[in-house]
């Protein structure tokens, strides 16, 4: 056959603050790659590992709070100084805030939970507390977000598929740009 | 006698959507004008017309060349859908299936099937993204490409296996679940018109290029007295008259150009006459004249089409308007199983209620003269013994490499054996593929030397098949072969392949013998080398029998008749014609909110009452919510409305719960922050309306659509079916507007808490003011049982006389029989299940997991046994995730599974692969559940797990095969999973009879149609 060009695959990014059982993924996750999306997961509280084993996760991770804000560690100690701080700021705060803002604070400052959010084409809450931060995650790239996985699911049989350039071609204005998660 | 009787008509016709662009621009020029920054755009716009123009012309390099370039380049979900669709058609016209070598340079390579699949869903999208902002002909444009796709000819008549010869392939299902395809084939109401009275019928026979099989018809009318006119649409006289398929698609979506092509199309003045003159319009061959006579037979004029085999392989059938065809004919029993399941429109769920007529009739077969009285083939021609005939081989829908194996099997034990091809030489297919093939028959034919012989076409095959002694059908798929049915009257031994592009649907031993029908060429060479073996007379004997056979099923005496009671009539009953005065049928308004095709219980309810009241008569207008709204809870299935009568109307009104709105980006910043507080002041917020949380607020938009929907038309009666409760305010609301009366279905009350068992409100309670109101102002009021009928005629007791049972019951009439065939095999151990929503408490869930832990423990057959849930667990965002769903995971390791919902279609294969029912219910003696019944309905133990007593009880009482434990604990539940698999493995064929003969009473409609009567007896007298 001739080259083609293949579309990539949607990628849908599950966040969840309580623990979720198996049942409650086996489902939803294999509707979600039946239809050819890449499946990762955030999660504030990891299960047990075998709920998470053999269920196609591209991957998942933990949402707390890193203490490092950056992909590789800087050698200017400036940075190191406050990131450093910050990273104490935050966890005080943490202490007066609810689960759902440690979650979103966690997911803001973990570069490798960045990663995952920059590249999502969707946003599933799991769980009512997981609203939360999927709310304010949503609105910075205004990436669709869905509470729960049947949503998600009309979304992906009814909206078109990612284009080789649905990523890079979305537009980003000063405003957004500004709004970019950034550590 | 024809030797080359099936042409397949098999046309992959190109859309031709941009005929103003044309391929005067060369595939190079192009490649230049995209290089330029001031042309791309125009280029890339002009792409998919010069791919079209190039693959037309059979410049296939060159197209691929454009597309792939043009896929590089273009932006737009439309155009790259466009694209890649056609990227896949190219692919497809080089792709070899049969395995031969590659010739082409462009193809390399089997096609992958998913990217056909992904290539149609795509373009089934973009026509539905179309179609919902009103470009209809785009639509149509991105869905006949989707089609072309999935139907393109190297996937279906090469020698792979199609991919709808399997049941379960759902091949079509990115199309057929697509928007534009279900708004394709919407039952609307047909107009209608006055057949005229005449003596002698006018019978119109419309084809597209091929009138083969209508000799014997035209004749057979002719004798029945019609005056018959025959219009080849490719011929002279009518060609260029049907517009393209591009056309046709377009105006059968309601594109408004589209359609007035259509209308001058039928006003040509070759065939507008012929038109309006006809009382019955025949089309043979489901091909472009039929999607266009379904648009253009006028209104009163009977339309008629004949399906032979190759078209459930292509496009037309699911372009044709079949709520405009008054009967199908299918030609075979496993073609009708197969085009019934290709064709949704013509699915047995979709016609049994509306649609056209489905007959099964076979080709006539021209058998005249004498039959033959037992030639014995030596004696007819010296080598006629050891020859085996193929009639009309040269297609590879007929498999001629299948019959070449088969004389190479033959002749590895007799190197005498031939094999005689009779039949038209191959003439040089369009595309590598069919020349692939073609080549590699003709190179095995050359191989086999003296063996294989060809004929030619003759037009007496009797004679010819003289040197013959046996018949051979190895084609992929047939009707019956009307060629081999000659050869077997001629006296030839018949040896049939079980066509395997229809087994699963029947396959050959649905219209032949079964000792005919062989499944491989060995088996096949067996049975030829097995009648061989024979002696003469009994080989004679068998080959008049053989040919008995044909001549009684498939003979012109045996089936002209019944071809012509389907053709013209007799006499058209008048129940069929228009009815008169249907301004004098009594109108019912039916405020059904949960009405199909909501993936809900309570839809089942609903349509068996509106089918009923139509049933006696009544003009019924359904009064429910926006469709979508469903799928924030439980979902959509589509299926359901096919269950309801045509002739119900369905008013939608644009109605959603706003506290199940699933976009988080539309959320407040309080409600996403605090949830559980948002949801609190929302309740509070909904009950100012009217006094039920969620549904509140929908009183004014329930009450105003109801209203316009009486003034519009006069109701007789208004039928409310809560819940919602807010549907009472509507009642009393549209009596005081318009005086018309109501009755309540109140199915399982209001002011009665099935679960506690108690009141739910006080009589004085805002609640209880406005039940105590509506109730009042009743002409009747129903309730699905017993306990709660007792619970309101207590409640008022001047109501009394006005409380009615309406029980629930199992659907007789959804197509499938519940009963279970299955025994039990206690060495792989017993399956138990459980169907239906899983709503019980997680407390009650765990005793019931907890007791089938503790059975397996205590029994050895139990160990080895499984538990199965079934259904939803929980809705919304929380769909397979709430408490519920965590106990089940945690049972696991006891053999206790979740598999997630049923749909409909499913629901008996899914009781069918259980032993055992658990009837695990929430409530007393106020819940009956639906799912009562329907276990009955299966013959199988049940187990009852629910608090005793309870209404299901009353229902139970009799059931020779309930297991009851005396209560709801572990323990006692523990010895019900026990005695239960005893009576698994003990009942007898008569126990599963007699505890289906029980459940038959519970039928929902004979539980219906009393109440029904009664009202149709009190408010049905015509005004």
């Amino acid at each position: 056959m001739s080259p083609r060009v293949t579309p990539r695959p949607v990628r849908v990014v599950l966040v969840g603050v309580v623990a979720p059982t198996r049942t409650a993924l086996e489902i939803p996750v294999a509707a979600l790659v039946a239809r050819g999306a890449e499946v990762r997961a955030l999660l504030h509280t990891l299960p047990e590992a075998r709920v998470l084993e053999g269920l196609g996760l591209h991957g998942h991770r933990r949402l707390v709070l890193t203490r490092s804000s950056r992909a590789e560690q800087t050698r200017l100690p400036v940075r190191r100084v406050l990131d450093a701080v910050s990273y104490r700021v935050l966890r005080l705060l943490d202490r007066r805030s609810s689960t759902g803002v440690r979650a979103f604070r966690a997911a803001r400052r973990d570069p490798r939970s960045r990663a995952i959010l920059r590249d999502a084409d969707v946003l599933v809450a799991l769980d009512r507390v997981a609203v939360y931060p999927v709310w304010r995650l949503a609105r910075v790239r205004r990436t669709p977000a869905f509470y729960g996985v049947p949503a998600a699911l009309r979304h992906l049989d009814t909206a078109a598929p990612a284009g080789p350039l649905a990523a890079g071609a979305r537009r980003t204005t000063g405003r957004e740009a500004g709004q970019g998660v950034s550590g | 006698m024809h030797a080359d009787v099936h042409t397949d008509t098999h046309t992959d016709t190109h859309t031709d959507t941009h005929a103003d662009v044309r391929t005067e621009m060369s595939a190079g020029a192009w490649l230049r004008a995209v290089d330029d920054d001031r042309t791309r755009t125009a280029a890339l716009r002009q792409a998919p017309s010069l791919v079209d123009g190039l693959r037309r012309e059979g410049r296939h390099a060159q197209a691929l060349d454009v597309v792939a370039r043009a896929l590089r380049q273009a932006r737009g979900a439309d155009l790259l859908a466009r694209l890649g669709g056609q990227q896949v058609l190219l692919d497809l016209d080089l792709t070899d299936t049969s395995g031969g070598a590659a010739a082409d340079a462009g193809a390399a390579e089997d096609p992958d099937r998913a990217a056909v699949r992904a290539a149609a869903r795509t373009l089934a999208d973009a026509a539905d993204r179309a179609l919902a902002v009103g470009r209809t002909a785009a639509a149509a444009d991105h869905l006949l490409q989707a089609l072309h796709v999935l139907l393109h000819r190297s996937l279906h008549t090469l020698d792979a296996p199609s991919p709808l010869s399997r049941k379960e392939s759902g091949w079509l299902d990115p199309v057929t679940r697509s928007a534009a395809y279900t708004r394709l084939h919407l039952r609307t109401p047909r107009a209608t018109g006055t057949p005229d009275a005449r003596d002698r019928p006018r019978v119109l026979l419309l084809t597209d290029g091929n009138a083969h099989f209508l000799g014997e018809v035209e004749k057979g009318l002719v004798g029945a007295g019609a005056s018959v006119t025959r219009l080849d649409l490719s011929g002279p006289r009518a060609d260029g008259v049907v517009p393209a398929p591009a056309v046709l698609a377009r105006a059968r979506l309601g594109d408004p150009a589209a359609r007035a092509a259509v209308g001058v199309s039928a006003a040509a003045p070759e065939v507008a006459a012929l038109l309006d003159e006809a009382d019955t319009v025949v089309v043979d061959w489901c091909t472009a004249a039929a999607v266009w006579a379904s648009l253009v037979v006028r209104p009163g004029a009977r339309l008629v089409v004949r399906l032979h085999s190759v078209e459930a392989f292509s496009v037309e059938p699911h372009l044709v308007d079949w709520s405009r065809v008054d009967d199908v004919v299918l030609v075979g029993g496993q073609l009708e199983s197969l085009v019934r399941h290709v064709v949704p429109a013509l699915a047995p769920a979709r016609t049994r209620r509306g649609g056209p007529r489905v007959h099964v009739v076979p080709n006539p077969v021209a058998l005249d003269g004498p039959p033959p009285d037992g030639r014995v083939p030596s004696a007819a021609g010296p080598d006629a013994a050891r020859t085996v005939a193929v009639v009309g081989w040269a297609q590879p829908v007929k498999d001629p490499l299948w019959a070449l194996e088969v004389l190479d099997e033959l002749r590895r034990h007799d190197p005498r054996w031939r094999l005689l091809l009779v039949g038209a030489d191959w003439t040089e297919p369009q595309l590598p593929p069919g020349r692939r093939y073609r080549a590699e028959v003709l190179r095995r034919i050359a191989a086999a030397g003296d063996a294989v012989v060809r004929t030619g076409w003759t037009a007496d095959l009797p004679e010819v098949l003289r040197d013959a002694g046996y018949v051979l059908s190895s084609s992929r798929r047939e009707s019956h072969g009307v060629a081999f049915c000659e050869a077997v009257a001629a006296g030839c031994l018949p040896v049939t392949r079980d066509w395997p592009d229809v087994a699963e649907f029947g396959g050959a031993a649905a219209v032949f013998p079964a000792e005919w029908v062989v499944r491989s060429p060995q088996e096949a060479a067996a049975r030829v080398l097995a009648l061989a073996a024979e002696p003469d007379d009994v080989r004679a004997r068998t080959a008049a029998e053989a040919a008995a056979v044909v001549r009684a099923r498939y003979g012109t005496t045996a089936v002209l008749p019944r071809l012509l009671d389907v053709l013209v009539p007799a006499a058209r009953s008048a129940a069929d014609g228009v009815r008169p005065g249907d301004d004098a049928r009594p109108h019912l308004v039916y405020v059904a909110i949960g009405f199909p095709p909501a993936a809900k219980s309570s839809a089942y309810r609903m349509r068996a009452t509106a089918n009923l009241f139509v049933d006696r008569g009544w003009d019924v207008t359904v009064v429910t919510i926006d469709r979508h709204a469903w799928d924030l809870e439980y979902g959509l299935d589509l299926s359901l409305l096919d269950l309801v009568d045509p002739r119900v109307r369905i008013v939608e009104l644009p109605l959603r719960r706003a506290d199940l709105d699933p976009d988080v980006r539309a959320y407040s910043w309080f409600r996403a922050k605090h949830p559980t507080r948002w949801v609190r002041l929302r309740h509070r917020l909904d009950t100012i309306p009217f006094p039920e949380k969620v549904f509140g607020p929908w009183r004014r938009t329930l009450e105003r659509g109801t209203e316009a929907v009486v003034r519009d038309r006069p109701a007789d009666l208004l039928l409310v079916s809560p819940a919602p409760y807010t549907t009472l305010a509507v009642a009393r609301h549209v009596r005081r507007r318009t005086g018309t009366p109501y009755v309540v279905d109140f199915r399982d009350g209001w002011s009665v808490d099935v679960l506690g068992e108690g009141e739910a409100f006080g009589p004085r309670t805002r609640r209880g003011r406005w039940e105590r109101r509506v109730l009042a102002g009743a002409e009747a009021v129903c309730t699905v049982n017993e306990p709660i009928a007792a619970f309101y005629r207590e409640r008022y007791p001047e109501l009394a006389s006005r409380v009615h049972v309406a029980r629930n019951g199992f659907d007789a009439d959804l197509g499938t029989d519940l009963a279970v065939a299955r025994r039990p095999d206690p060495a792989a151990g017993l399956a138990f299940g459980y169907l239906g929503t899983v709503n019980l408490t997680p407390a009650h869930l765990s005793l019931v997991v907890d007791a089938w832990a503790a059975a397996r423990e205590q029994d050895e057959v139990l160990a080895r046994s499984t538990l199965t849930f079934r259904g939803h667990v929980g809705a919304g965002w929380a769909a397979g995730a709430n408490g519920n769903a965590a106990v089940i995971a945690r049972a696991g390791v006891h053999g206790v599974t979740y598999g997630g919902p049923v749909a409909k279609a499913d629901v008996a294969a899914t009781y069918g692969r259980w032993d055992a029912l658990l009837l695990a219910l929430a409530g007393g003696r106020f819940v009956t559940s639906g799912k009562v019944y329907e276990y009955m309905a299966t013959g199988l133990p049940v187990l009852s797990a629910h608090e005793m007593p309870h209404a299901a009880q009353d229902v139970l009482e009799g059931y020779p095969l309930w297991v009851r434990p005396p209560a709801l604990t572990v323990e006692a539940l523990r010895d019900g999973f026990v005695e239960t698999a005893r009576r698994v493995l003990s009942a007898s064929e008569d126990d599963r009879a007699a505890a289906r003969d029980h459940a038959s009473r519970f039928e929902r409609s004979l539980q219906l149609d009393p109440v029904v009567a009664m009202l149709d007896d009190r408010f049905g007298a015509v005004r």
